[in-house]
């Protein structure tokens, strides 16, 4: 697949998955090799964006980056929402929070295999104020 | 120009202290675009100020390189950082800790090959975590 198509699809993917909730769109982009903690194949890659979504129904994330070099997609996004569902088994805060997030995606063919992703959860836990802010000031 | 290279070269730098080197590698005008630290000037001298704070806190601080991606004027790195906490850092005395430490950069190369931009994102809540700043397990 060219950059082009692999952009698209990854497009495709935080749009339709993230944005819209439509879990059935998962499996276009991930194979059934996939492995993270939750498991195996498209089922295991829905896991975390489902508690995601109870945390924070009102989500939204905005694509900043995006990479394409050969089999491997380079993403950098924010994620906006509120958490009005619990995170993380907590209770709700009812407070807003922007979390930046870095994913590297290999492909085998037109499929995701492997990914590796960044986060700034310790920014997240301070806005959520679960955790004090440890930077001095 | 071959930017995987300059990156992986800077890496090897910091990893062996040549905090000067690190230096020559990077664009007066370079920019902190994302991922800077807390207080730090996002700028060049605020970098390489914070990278020789960083080796004193962690005087055996390795910087090992996973995965690099490049594009265009852009890379990418996924990098495993290790040391050894054997000098105050931001605040927090020395605790004698070993941590360990994933983060990915995203580095920009201007004309002449140097980095220009960065965007990175650490794992800083585990490395709080491991330096006692942080209740370890999930935030409660």
């Amino acid at each position: 697949m060219d950059a082009a198509g692999r952009e698209t699809q990854v497009r495709t993917f935080i749009e339709e998955v993230w944005n819209n909730k439509n879990y059935q769109a998962i499996p276009d982009l991930y194979a059934d090799e996939y492995v993270n903690p939750f498991g195996t194949g498209p089922a295991a890659r829905a896991e975390p964006i489902r508690r995601y979504h109870q945390a924070f129904p009102d989500l939204h994330i905005d694509i900043e980056e995006l990479i394409v070099a050969g089999d491997t997609v380079v993403l950098r996004v924010a994620f906006r929402g509120t958490d009005t569902g619990g995170y993380a088994g907590r209770a709700a805060t009812g407070r807003a929070v922007d979390e930046w997030v870095v994913t590297i995606m290999h492909f085998d063919g037109d499929r995701v295999v492997r990914e590796w992703t960044g986060a700034d959860k310790l920014g997240l836990f301070i806005q959520l104020g679960v955790v004090d802010n440890p930077w001095p000031s | 120009m071959d930017h995987a290279a300059t990156m992986r070269s800077i890496y090897e730098r910091i990893s062996t202290g040549d905090i000067a080197g690190f230096g020559n590698l990077v664009a007066d005008d370079f920019a902190e675009r994302l991922g800077g630290v807390p207080g730090i000037p996002p700028t060049k001298e605020g970098m390489l100020e914070f990278f020789r704070t960083l080796l004193t806190a962690f005087p055996d601080l390795r910087l090992d390189v996973e995965d690099l991606i490049a594009s265009g004027d852009k890379a990418v790195a996924r990098v495993k950082v290790t040391g050894t906490h054997k000098g105050e850092f931001m605040g927090v005395p020395p605790t004698g800790t070993r941590v360990d430490m994933q983060l990915i950069d995203i580095d920009r190369f201007d004309g002449a090959g140097l980095l220009c931009e960065h965007w990175g994102v650490a794992d800083t809540l585990s490395l709080m975590q491991q330096l006692g700043v942080v209740p370890a397990g999930p935030p409660a």
